[in-house]
Order: C-alpha cells, then sequence, then structure tokens
C-alpha cells in the first residue's frame, strides 16, 4: 500500500541535516569515516561531546605526545578492556554458577564439560583475570617510569593504587569459588593471613570465613564480594581515576615534551591536538579488538583454567600453594611470624606505594634524572621477584624423599609423569625396579621406570631412603581403566622393620584426550 | 594564575557555625552507630554443627610411645601416647590453618603449605611456625563412666596419665578427646 | 586514516574467523568433554572403591562369600534390576543403592551386624560421601559393564605383594579375640585344629590365597571370620551360626593374627 507522505514527513526529508548520532547528520558521520574535516561551523565533532552520555566522558581533543604508542602502551585502556571483559563474562558464568559446597564444584564441572562454549567462557574470565593483575602491574611501573604520577596527579596514583588493591582482592575472591582444593586450601591461607592483623585480625577473618572454618557461610561472602561489593567499588574507583585523567589533569605529556628542551618544530607538533572524533576512536576500537582477539585465541588454544579434586576440609594436598600473585607473601611467610611477615610489610609496603606522590617531591620527572627513585623501584621489582621464587611450593617446603619422588612422578592433584604416558604403553604387569625390566614392556613405560629407579638410587645413595627399592604395579581393573601403584621400601638405620610409601592411581584411557580413540 | 583575594576574613566564630559542627557530629555519630549494627548483622555466624567431644577408641588400640600418632580426621586430631600419657594434637598446623600430615620417613608431621615440622608429640622442630601444635583436652572413662585420668590446662597437665591404669582393662578404658578446650602450643624460642 | 581501517578489518576478520572455528568445533568438544569427565569420575570412583567398598564387594567386584553381592558379573547387569523389581535405570539403581543403602538382603544370608543389608553411605542418611563422590563410584561400578558382558576382555591381575603384617601388638590383640570370640572351640587353642570338627588354621595365611580364584587371603578370612560357611574347607561339615560379632578393628586385628599364625 502506498500514500503520499504527510506534511511532517516531508519537512524531515527537507532537511538533510537531521540527526543520526549524538548531534552528527548523516552526512557528517560519512565526513568522519572518510577522515574529512568537519562540514559544518561550529565542529558538529564537538558537540557530540555534549550530546552523549558515552562521549562526554572523552575528552575532545589529545595533545599529540600524550597519545604516543611509547609513552602510554595502552595499558590504562587494556586494563578497562579487560575490566569489561570479565565483567560479561562473570555475568554469563552466573547463569550457571551455584554458591553453595554441595552445588559449587559440580556446577563448574556442569559449566566445563557439558555447557557450550563453558570451558572457553571459564578460560577467558580466569585467563582476562590474570591478564588484567599484569596489565594494571604494567600501567603502574610506566606511570613510575614516566613520573606521571608527580604534581597534580597525585590523588590520581592514588586511586590507581587501591585499583590495583581491588584487582589483586577481585582475582583472589575469585580463587574459591571453584570449591576445589586448590581454592579452598589458598583461601584457608589467605584468610588465616587476615587474622594475624594486630587488633581486628580475629574479627576480619570471622567476617569473611563466616565461621570458624571456610564453609557455605564463607563461600557465599566470598561469592558476594567477588560479584557485587569488589566489582562496584572497582566501578566506583574507576570513575573517580578516569574522571581525573579526563576531566582534570589529561593523560601526562612524555616528560622530553613537558620539560621543554626540544626544537620549537618538535614540540609544536608534539602538542598539536588532535581529535578524538574519528583518529582516537578509531584506534582504541583497533586497540580492543586486538586485544579480545588474543585473549580469545590464548583461551581457546593455550589456557585452560585449573580445576582441582572436589574441596575437602579434612585433607591438605601437597604443594599448596597461594595464586601467583601472591606467592611474593607466601614467600614472605616463609621468613617468618606472620604478623610482622604476612601483614605488616605488605601493608606497610601497599601504604609507601599510595602515598608515593606525596614522599617523593622530586618535581623532575624524567628517568634519568630520578636516580634514587629508579633505584628504589628497581630493588622493589627486584625483591618481589625473589620473594615469588621463594613462595613457590618447591622452595624451602622439605618433603621426605620418598614422598617427594612419588609426588613427581603421580601427583595428588594435576598431571605429572605417570599420567602423561600413552594409555596403551602402561603395560600390566608387576615390576621390581632392582631387576632387569622385561623386554617386551613399551618403551615409553621403560623410560618411565629407569626414571623412577634413578630418583630411588640417587636418594638411596644420598643416605637418604637406605636400601631403597621401588617397586610398580600396573593392573588392568575395569574396561579403559588401569590402576598405577609406585611402592618404594627402604631399611631406616635405626629400625628393625622395613618401611613402605605406598601410592596408587588410576588412569582411564579417556581422560587424556590426546591418547584416547574418542569417537562420537 | 591570578591570586584570589580573601574578601571577608573569618571572624571568631559564630551562632551558625556552632550549629553547623554539631550538626556534622550528630550526622556522623547517627552514620557510626548504623554501621556498628550492620557490622552486628554481617557478623553473625550460624554455630558450627560438628561435635564437640570424640570417643577416639580405647586405651589398648593407643599407639605404643615412639609410634606413629593416630589420625582421626573427623576431628582433625591425632592421638599420641608420650611418656606423659595421652595427648590430642590439633591436626591443624600453628602457622596458617593448613593440616599437617604425618611423615612416615622422618618419623615428624609435616606441614603441606610452608614446610613447618613437628616431631610425634608436637614438638616444634623447624619451620615458620610460630609455636608446637596445639593440643585439645583428653578424659578417661571407665565402663561406669567415672574419669579414670584426664588433661589440666589450668595445672599445665597436658597429657592424661596413663601411669596408674590397669593395663587388663585397658581394652575397656575409652578416651574422650574435647575439641572445645584447647590449650596452646610452647611458642618457639 | 586508511591504515587504521584496514588494520581493524584485519583484525575484525580475524576476531570473526575464529569464532567460527570455535562455533563449529564446539559440538565435537562437548563430546569430548563428556568422554573426560566420565573417565574422571571412573578414576575417582574407582579411589573410593578402594577406600569404602572393597572389604564387602571385592577388590575385583567379585562379592565376598555372602558378605557383598558380586558388582562384576553378567547378572548384575542382566539379571539385578528384576531382582530386586526395579523399574528405573541401572544408573539409578546403583546411585540409590549407594546413597542410602538396602533394607532387605539382595543375597539373604549376609549376617552384618544383623540390621540392614547395605549400609547407607550418603551424607545425608549418616554415610561419609558427597552426592559428587556418590555419582564418581556409580560411574566406576558400571564402568564393569564391558568385561561382565564379555565385550571387553582385560589382562589378568599379576600376583600382588603379600601384605606385610609386621605390627607385633596387632597380632597379640588378634590372638587374644582368638580365644575371647570362641574361635578356639572349633579350631583349637593354638589353632591347631580339632578332628573332624574345624580344620587346622596354622599356615592360612599362605594358604587361603590359592583356594578361591581372585580372592586375597586377607579377604579370605575376613569373609570367613564374619560368615564361617562363606568358604568351607574340604572334608569338613558346614560350620554351625558361630559367626564373631565384632568392631572393625578387631576383624582386622583377627585378620592379622590369622595371616601370621603358624
Amino acid at each position: 500500500m502506498s500514500r503520499e507522505p504527510t506534511a511532517s514527513e516531508q519537512t524531515t526529508r527537507q532537511q538533510p541535516r537531521r540527526s543520526v548520532f549524538a548531534g552528527l547528520s548523516w552526512h557528517e558521520v560519512r565526513a568522519l569515516l572518510r577522515g574529512d574535516p568537519p562540514t559544518e561551523r561550529p565542529n558538529p565533532r564537538y558537540r557530540a561531546h555534549t550530546n552523549s552520555f558515552f562521549l562526554h566522558l572523552r575528552p575532545r581533543t589529545y595533545p599529540a605526545a600524550a597519545t604516543w604508542i611509547t609513552h602510554t602502551w595502552f595499558l590504562g585502556l587494556l586494563a578497562v578492556v579487560l575490566f569489561v571483559v570479565e565483567f560479561v563474562t562473570g555475568i554469563l558464568l552466573m547463569i550457571f554458577y551455584a554458591p553453595t559446597p554441595e552445588q559449587a564444584y559440580a556446577s563448574v564441572i556442569a559449566i566445563t564439560y557439558y555447557v557450550p562454549f563453558g570451558a572457553l567462557l571459564r578460560d577467558l574470565h580466569r585467563l582476562a583475570a590474570e591478564a588484567m593483575v599484569i596489565v594494571v602491574v604494567l600501567h603502574m611501573v610506566r606511570v613510575f617510569v614516566t613520573g606521571s604520577y608527580k604534581g597534580p596527579r597525585a590523588f590520581t596514583w592514588l586511586t590507581g593504587v587501591f585499583l590495583l588493591g581491588v584487582t589483586l582482592l577481585l582475582s583472589f575472591s575469585g580463587y574459591l569459588l571453584p570449591w576445589d582444593q586448590l581454592a579452598y586450601w589458598a583461601v584457608t591461607i589467605g584468610t588465616s593471613m587476615a587474622q594475624a592483623t594486630p587488633l581486628i585480625g580475629t574479627e576480619l577473618n570471622l567476617l569473611l570465613r563466616g565461621a570458624s572454618e571456610i564453609g557455605a557461610d564463607g563461600l557465599l561472602r566470598f561469592y558476594l564480594l567477588h560479584v557485587l561489593l569488589l566489582p562496584l567499588v572497582g566501578v566506583l574507583l574507576l570513575a573517580v581515576h578516569y574522571y581525573r585523567v579526563a576531566r582534570h589533569h589529561g593523560i601526562s605529556l612524555p616528560a622530553s615534551v613537558e620539560e621543554g628542551e626540544m626544537p620549537v618544530a618538535m614540540r609544536q607538533s608534539a602538542t598539536r591536538k588532535i581529535d578524538f572524533l574519528p583518529t582516537i576512536f578509531l584506534r582504541e576500537v583497533l586497540v580492543t579488538a586486538a586485544a579480545l582477539l588474543a585473549l580469545l585465541a590464548g583461551a581457546y588454544f593455550w589456557f585452560d583454567a585449573p580445576l582441582e579434586q572436589h574441596a575437602d576440609p579434612l585433607h591438605t594436598p601437597l604443594n599448596t600453594q597461594a595464586p601467583w600473585f601472591f606467592l611474593w607473601v607466601q614467600g614472605l611467610l616463609k621468613l617468618g611470624d606472620k604478623t610482622l611477615m604476612g601483614v605488616m610489610i605488605p601493608l606497610i609496603s601497599f601504604i609507601l606505594l599510595a602515598a608515593l606522590p606525596y614522599w617523593d617531591r622530586n618535581p623532575v620527572r624524567r628517568w634519568q634524572r630520578r636516580p634514587v627513585a629508579m633505584t628504589l623501584g628497581l630493588l622493589l621489582a627486584v625483591s618481589v621477584g625473589v620473594l615469588t621464587y621463594m613462595g613457590t611450593a618447591s622452595y624451602g617446603v622439605v618433603m621426605s624423599s620418598a614422598v617427594a619422588i612419588v609426588e613427581q612422578l603421580a601427583p595428588e592433584e594435576g598431571e605429572g609423569a605417570f599420567r602423561r604416558l600413552p594409555y596403551a604403553a602402561l603395560t600390566p604387569g608387576a615390576y621390581a625396579l632392582d631387576q632387569p625390566l622385561p623386554t617386551d614392556i613399551a618403551p615409553e613405560l621403560r623410560d618411565m621406570l629407569t626414571t623412577f629407579a634413578h630418583l630411588v638410587e640417587d636418594a638411596s645413595r644420598a643416605g637418604d631412603l637406605n636400601q631403597g627399592t621401588a617397586f610398580v604395579e600396573i593392573i588392568e581393573r575395569q574396561a579403559n581403566l588401569k590402576a598405577v601403584t609406585l611402592r618404594i621400601i627402604w631399611q631406616p638405620p635405626d629400625v628393625d622393620t622395613l618401611r613402605t610409601y605406598t601410592r596408587t592411581i588410576y588412569l582411564h584411557r579417556d581422560r587424556n584426550p590426546e591418547h584416547a580413540a574418542l569417537r562420537p | 594564575m591570578r591570586k584570589t583575594e580573601i574578601s571577608h576574613p573569618l571572624q571568631g566564630i559564630d551562632r551558625r557555625e556552632i550549629l553547623a559542627w554539631i550538626w556534622l557530629l550528630a550526622a556522623t555519630a547517627a552514620a557510626t552507630k548504623a554501621t556498628q549494627l550492620t557490622y552486628g548483622f554481617v557478623r553473625a555466624s550460624r554455630a558450627a554443627r560438628q561435635p564437640t567431644s570424640f570417643n577416639a577408641g580405647t586405651v589398648a588400640d593407643l599407639p605404643s610411645p615412639g609410634d606413629a600418632p593416630r589420625a582421626f580426621p573427623d576431628g582433625r586430631f591425632w592421638l599420641t601416647q608420650t611418656q606423659e600419657g595421652v595427648a590430642a594434637l590439633d591436626g591443624v598446623c600453628t602457622h596458617l590453618d593448613c593440616l599437617l600430615g604425618w611423615d612416615e620417613q622422618a618419623h615428624e608431621f609435616a606441614c603441606p603449605c610452608h614446610g613447618s615440622r613437628f616431631d610425634a608429640s608436637g614438638r616444634y622442630l623447624t619451620g615458620p611456625a610460630p609455636r608446637s601444635m596445639d593440643r585439645f583436652a583428653v578424659k578417661i572413662v571407665n565402663p561406669e563412666g567415672a574419669v579414670v585420668a584426664s588433661t589440666d590446662f589450668a595445672a599445665g597437665v597436658q597429657a592424661a596419665p596413663l601411669a596408674g591404669a590397669d593395663v587388663d582393662s585397658s581394652a575397656s578404658l575409652h578416651i574422650i578427646v574435647d575439641i572445645t578446650l584447647e590449650a596452646t602450643g610452647a611458642p618457639v624460642a | 586514516m586508511s591504515r587504521i581501517l584496514i588494520a581493524g578489518i584485519v583484525v575484525f576478520l580475524a576476531l570473526l574467523a575464529l569464532l567460527v572455528t570455535v562455533g563449529v568445533h564446539e559440538e565435537q568438544r562437548l563430546v569430548t568433554a563428556a568422554q573426560i569427565d566420565r573417565a574422571r569420575q571412573i578414576e575417582q570412583g574407582a579411589l573410593l572403591y578402594e577406600q569404602h567398598c572393597r572389604t564387602c564387594h571385592g577388590s575385583n567386584g567379585e562379592g565376598l562369600g555372602a558378605l557383598g553381592p558380586a558388582l562384576h558379573d553378567a547378572h548384575f547387569f542382566t539379571g539385578r534390576l528384576r531382582e530386586v523389581g526395579w523399574a528405573g535405570s541401572m544408573h539409578d539403581y546403583v546411585a540409590t543403592t549407594i546413597a542410602n543403602g538396602r533394607i532387605t538382603a539382595t543375597r539373604p544370608l549376609y549376617v552384618g551386624d544383623g540390621e540392614v543389608a547395605m549400609p547407607p553411605w550418603s551424607r545425608a542418611s549418616g554415610g561419609p560421601l558427597r552426592y559428587d563422590q556418590i555419582e564418581a563410584l556409580t560411574a566406576f561400578v558400571l564402568n564393569w559393564q564391558p568385561t561382565a558382558l564379555g565385550e571387553v576382555i582385560v589382562a589378568p591381575m599379576p600376583t600382588p605383594t603379600p601384605l606385610a603384617v609386621s605390627d607385633a601388638a596387632q597380632i597379640a590383640r588378634g590372638r587374644q579375640l582368638y580365644g575371647e570370640a570362641g574361635c578356639a572351640a572349633c579350631h583349637g587353642d593354638n589353632a591347631d585344629g580339632v578332628a573332624n570338627v574345624g580344620p587346622a588354621l596354622t599356615g592360612i595365611g599362605a594358604g587361603a590365597g590359592e583356594r578361591v580364584p581372585g580372592v586375597s587371603p586377607e579377604e579370605y578370612l575376613r569373609a570367613s571370620v564374619l560368615i564361617p560357611a562363606a568358604h568351607v574347607a574340604e572334608g569338613y561339615a558346614r560350620p554351625g551360626d558361630c559367626a564373631a560379632i565384632m568392631t572393625d578393628v578387631q576383624l582386622t586385628d583377627l585378620v592379622a593374627y590369622l595371616l601370621t599364625v603358624e
């Protein structure tokens, strides 16, 4: 059915400059995308920054030097992108996750193994969380090296350090939610550290755990912190942080530009104004898309979010380790008193870091002229590195050699050497490793048994396992299921009886998809 | 930048300013009280449901002095016999609450998290732990329900002495461990 | 200006290609993932079986005398549901039985403690197992089906290393129990047997392993203490109802003694 256009429609059509987006006409939008200069005066692109809520958050122009890649490395932008990725993937994961001890682990299993794209979303959420810690720290390092925290940006730095704190706490609170062994014990250690805080420690611990031990209440509290309180605080802090950058002082100019000392022409080009629309906008979209591509590829091809066995409050697994970004605290804890090492030193470092612009009164910004600051910064980086190394499970935790050898080959949690063997290579049999091995076993198994024998021999020679001998039994228990028993027998010098250490692991053919004959 | 001139310097303190300060004080007081009450809400924790005392078998089932302690995973404690008598060692590491394991090879307790070690009677050997293992109260009762021996933390008796116990009737003497009563271990010097 | 648009096009197309790849492979991934999860459950179930079920149903699901029925044979997978009148699936039967136990025995001979045929194992019924553990055990038990029905043949078990019984105190307690529980009435004060009544038990630790294929000496003795009629030695009459009532610790002590009696 066709009809004559009404009078009002006639008028609209006669106005080619009608707004299609934030006060910009279609004509103007096209000019923007073509890279043409504005078609009207006054510049309608600046008007868009008043008309649109999202654009009003962004400055109309940037000085050229403030957007140099070698100055910002896009780290602030990347941190925001990752935060948004966490938000979106987190909300999606919440559809299937249930925060109770009875259901949490099962719901994570369901997400990983049975929900379409569930494993990818969980990998993305975890990968982006770890990337966010790295990016936020790098952002801070960048601001420190370029001296951008000085002068009017002191308070911005302070909010930034608190944002780092929120990032770490978000990661840590998310750690508990899968309710696996890793989650349960890492968070037990973490909350126990909180207990070491003078005066308020016991209360703080109780507040976090909701009881004397982590249970249903603790899980729910960590869940609420993770999905509600901390994101809220994060968004508010981010708003304050970004408002100051965008509206108060802008991104700092590189020190070389700000402190002069460059030819006038070069300086003019460095401080020339670049419009947000379209140049900066297109650049930011490109960086965002590239970051998403990298994240997606990383999560899909390489990264698997870890999931250990169901949390067991009655058994602490060997090699329990803090999350990697808290390994430095675990390293400190191995050094001594938990109040001093676990709480006071991290807390004092945090306060010193947050207050950095208030005690560092040196107005010079170029790193070449701040030897003291650079030395201190480097010292901090090195000590965090060393402490991180000391925090790893292998450092300083002495395991008895029998346990250590078995744990290395067939660990309680994680994969281990025996699990990596092809299923078919596990020839059933009883192998006494102090005797020659049968000739008809798979070469992979032969190598593994030889390794085991050498490890025990070495410990025996070191006087650790006197007359130690190793045994391995491989039994086919069911269709596609083999039991592998590792046994070490030794004769302690001061006791009459022999001692043994035994561990049995079960291996199913389909557990390792690379080895399985998986057909639909 | 142009220097701002103060057009009217503040002189003294007037009625309105006093009122304003009281206004601020009252608002702060109300907010503080509200926070305090909210805290009372958040802090409330449901009572733990686990049992408070365990029957840890009979004296006849005890490990001999010097033998590996016996684990009671449900109560998170280990029963050991020392020269002083029967002691129930809290299996939670005094460092950061990980659960200790028994290292058969070294004949010691070992913490899987940060490597603290304790001997079979719970005494601190090495590692970052601040004190020896904690102990729970132990009572030994005869079939009639009378207490034959018990710990007395107030008097410094940290193990239930077995010296007077009749060996023949040891299979009928039950060991009761009360996990609500606990003595902290000796601090590391 | 054009450069940034071209770069954007490249990145967006790469993103699109990756997303398409993910979408195409997801169906296959879910099939694989379900198999991995089943494998994970079977592995976990095997550990739990070793811990909780072996003492009544045998290490290999062969059943122990009348103590616990076999779980690894064709009868279990083809006849059991009809036998007990279960209308649901095999999976539900196994999971429900583990969780809630069975009030009446599937085999009437069970003596246990005389109350229920199989105790409940779920936490809700006072047992030690979580819901996911019961699911894992169920997956493990159901994995006996291919061998039970003869579809798959597994390699025979190598001879296991005998249990080292070295705890003198335990053996001494077992010796004492032997007298208290009334074993001596038929098997003699020093376990040297009573003519025509009960066979000598000396050296049974070495011999018990050969009497019934696939049953270890430890399991053989355990079953015989609980149900004296479980295994009857040649030339002797079926024993009367002289089953011992004892705790699990006592039973272990007694078996330790019998394994070492010379």
